[in-house]
C-alpha cells in the first residue's frame, strides 16, 4: 500500500522521464503544457475563486515552472479551485490549467501536505467519493452527515456542524430529501472498480483525522471475490501508450 | 418520435428531482422518449478528477459502456457536470486504444468511447425550435429571462463542443421559441461556485449575489438554468444570499424545461415548479 494515487496517473498520462519538470510530479503532457505558460495572467483575470486563493492561478504555474513544488502543494489555492474551466478555456497557450491543478491536488494528498485550513474541501471530496464507493450513487443525507462529522472532528466548529440544518425540513416538505436514496443493483462492481483504480488510494498523514482508508476495505473485498486488481495497474511506467 | 438514452446522474435522483420531473414531463410532450441507462452509477463529479485520475475515467466509462451494451448510442445527460465527465472520458478513450482495453477491463463492460452525449439544450434543438413554437399554447411573454449557462455547459470547448464558450446563444433561442423574452447580461457563463456550497459557503454566496444582481440590473424577472447545481445555489440559497447582501427583489429560477413546459401548457404540479424555493411566476 505504499504507492500513492499519483503513480496511477501514468496509466493515461505518461510520467515525465528526466527533465526538470518531472520535479513537478506532472505527467509528460501536463509538463509540456506547463512549459507553454508565458504568464499573461488571463487565467487569473477570469478565475471566480481568485479572491479566495492564496496563490493566483498564474502564480501556481510560474512556481511550478521554477520547481517550487512544495509551495504549490501547501497552498490553499489548489483546493479553492472549483474546476470551472474558465482558465483552461481562455488560456492563449492552451495550458491544461485544470489538469495541472488536479495533479497538484492528488500529489498534495499523496504526500500528506494538506493543511487543516484546506481540510474541509478535501473532506468534502473524500466523503463524496467514499459515498459513491458504498452506494454507487450519491446518497446525499449520509454524505452530508459524514462530511459534517469529519469536518467537526477537524475544527470542532459547532456552528458549521449545524449550519444548514434548518433546510432539512424544507427540503423534506418539497420531496427533495430522501432517506433511502436511489439504489444501484450491482454495488459489488463499484467496489471492484475502486479497488482497481485505487491501489494505495488513501490520504496520508495526520491532516485527515478519523479517515477510514476506503481502499483497504475495497481491496480485501476484491480479494474475497477472487478478482485481484490487474498486476500491471499502478505499476509505474507499464502503461505508456 | 425521438428515442434517446438517459443518464440522470445523482442530483436528478436526489434533491434536484424537480429537474427530472420537469424535463420528463416536457420532453414527453415533445415526443422524445427516454430510456434510462440500466443500473447507471455516479460519474464521480469533480471529486474523482480532483482526487483520483483513474476513477475520473473509470466511473463515467462504466456508464458509457452500459449505454453501449443497451444499444443506446445517444444519451441525454441533463447535468452539465455529468455530461462533461462523460465527454472527457469519451475523448480519452476514443484517442487511446490501450486505455480503452484497460478501462473496459476495469469497468467490466466494453467501452468504445463512441456514445454521443447530449445536454438538455441539444435535445430541445433536436426536437426543433419550430416545433416548440408551434406547440406553445400558453403565453409566457411576461417572462424576461436571463439565460444562465454557468461554467460547464460550454466549457472546455474542445471537450463539450457546444455553442460558444464566451457568448452562447442556444438557450436564448429556445426560450424565445417558447415565447418568453430574454435579456442581454454579463454573467451568463460566470461560475456560481456550486461545488463549494458545503465546504465554503461564504465564497459561494458572494458569487451568487453577483449573478443575481447583474440579472436584475439588466431587467430580468427570472433566471433560466440547465444545471441542477446552479439551481440549488441560486434558488435554494437565494434567500440567504439576498439577506446577506441586501438584495430586495426575488428572482425565480427556472430549469429550461420549466419554461418550455409552461409554454406547452403544463401545470406547476406537473413540472415541479411548485417545489422550488423561490415561488414561480407561472400564473402571471
Ligand atoms: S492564461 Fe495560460 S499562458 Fe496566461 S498565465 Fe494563465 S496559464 Fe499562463
Ligand atoms: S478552474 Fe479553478 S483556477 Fe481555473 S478559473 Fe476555475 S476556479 Fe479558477
Amino acid at each position: 500500500m505504499s504507492r500513492g494515487i499519483v503513480q496511477e496517473v501514468p496509466l493515461y498520462a505518461p510520467a515525465a522521464a528526466s527533465d526538470g519538470l518531472a520535479l513537478t510530479g506532472c505527467a509528460d503532457t501536463l509538463a509540456q503544457s506547463l512549459a507553454a505558460c508565458y504568464q499573461c495572467g488571463k487565467c487569473t483575470a477570469g478565475c471566480p475563486m481568485a479572491d479566495a486563493m492564496d496563490l493566483m492561478p498564474n502564480q501556481i504555474f510560474r512556481l511550478l515552472q521554477l520547481g517550487a513544488l512544495e509551495r504549490v502543494l501547501r497552498s490553499t489555492a489548489i483546493w479553492q479551485c472549483v474546476s470551472c474551466y474558465t482558465c483552461t478555456t481562455r488560456c492563449p497557450q492552451s495550458v491544461d490549467c485544470v489538469g495541472i491543478i488536479d495533479q497538484m491536488r492528488q500529489l498534495a494528498l499523496a504526500r500528506g501536505m494538506v493543511s487543516n485550513r484546506q481540510g474541509r474541501v478535501v473532506v468534502f471530496q473524500q466523503t463524496f467519493l467514499d459515498n459513491i464507493r458504498r452506494h454507487g450513487r450519491l446518497h446525499e443525507l449520509s454524505q452530508i452527515a459524514h462530511f459534517k462529522l469529519r469536518g467537526y472532528l477537524k475544527d470542532f466548529s459547532l456552528r458549521e456542524l449545524f449550519r444548514g440544518a434548518a433546510l432539512g425540513p424544507q427540503l423534506f416538505q418539497r420531496r427533495k430529501l430522501h432517506f433511502r436514496g436511489s439504489k444501484v443493483k450491482d454495488r459489488a462492481v463499484i467496489q471492484r472498480i475502486y479497488a482497481r483504480c485505487s491501489r494505495g488510494f488513501q490520504p496520508r498523514g495526520p491532516s485527515i483525522p478519523g479517515h477510514q482508508p476506503g481502499s483497504q476495505v475495497a481491496e480485501s473485498r476484491a480479494q474475497r471475490t477472487g478478482l485481484e486488481a490487474p498486476a500491471t495497474l499502478g505499476a509505474k511506467g507499464t502503461a505508456h501508450d | 418520435m425521438i428515442e434517446l438514452g438517459y443518464y440522470p446522474g445523482c442530483a436528478l435522483h436526489g434533491s434536484s428531482n424537480d429537474y427530472e420531473q420537469s424535463l420528463r414531463a416536457c420532453l414527453e410532450r415533445l415526443n422524445v422518449r427516454l430510456t434510462e441507462v440500466d443500473d447507471w452509477i455516479c460519474c464521480g463529479a469533480s471529486a474523482a478528477h480532483s482526487l483520483n485520475s483513474m476513477l475520473a475515467v473509470a466511473l463515467p466509462a462504466r456508464n458509457l459502456g452500459l449505454a453501449e451494451r443497451d444499444q443506446l448510442h445517444e444519451v441525454l445527460a441533463p447535468c452539465p457536470l455529468c455530461s462533461m465527465e462523460l465527454h472527457k472520458a469519451n475523448h480519452a478513450l476514443a484517442a487511446n486504444e490501450a486505455l480503452r482495453a484497460r478501462v473496459s477491463e476495469i469497468v467490466e463492460v466494453p467501452v468504445s468511447g463512441n456514445v454521443k452525449v447530449l445536454n438538455l439544450i441539444q435535445v430541445f434543438e433536436r426536437a426543433g425550435l419550430e416545433r416548440i413554437r408551434r406547440a406553445a399554447r400558453k403565453s409566457i411573454a411576461h417572462l424576461q429571462a436571463a439565460c444562465y449557462y454557468g461554467c460547464l455547459l460550454t466549457r472546455p470547448p474542445a471537450t463539450v463542443q457546444f455553442d460558444d464558450a464566451e457568448r452562447p446563444q442556444s438557450m436564448e433561442a429556445i426560450v424565445e421559441a417558447a415565447g418568453a423574452k430574454t435579456v442581454v447580461w454579463n454573467f451568463a457563463t460566470e461560475c456560481c461556485g456550486a461545488g463549494m456550497t458545503l465546504a465554503s459557503e461564504k465564497v459561494v454566496l458572494e458569487l451568487s449575489q453577483r449573478i443575481l444582481r447583474n440579472a436584475l440590473e439588466h431587467g430580468a424577472n427570472c433566471l433560466v438554468v440547465a444545471c441542477p447545481m446552479c439551481h440549488v445555489n441560486l434558488d435554494m440559497k437565494q434567500q440567504d444570499t439576498r439577506e446577506q447582501f441586501g438584495i430586495e427583489q426575488v428572482l425565480p429560477v427556472y430549469y429550461l424545461s420549466d419554461l418550455v413546459g409552461m409554454a406547452l401548457g403544463l401545470k406547476e404540479a406537473q413540472l415541479g415548479t411548485d417545489r422550488h424555493f423561490v415561488p414561480a411566476r407561472n400564473g402571471r
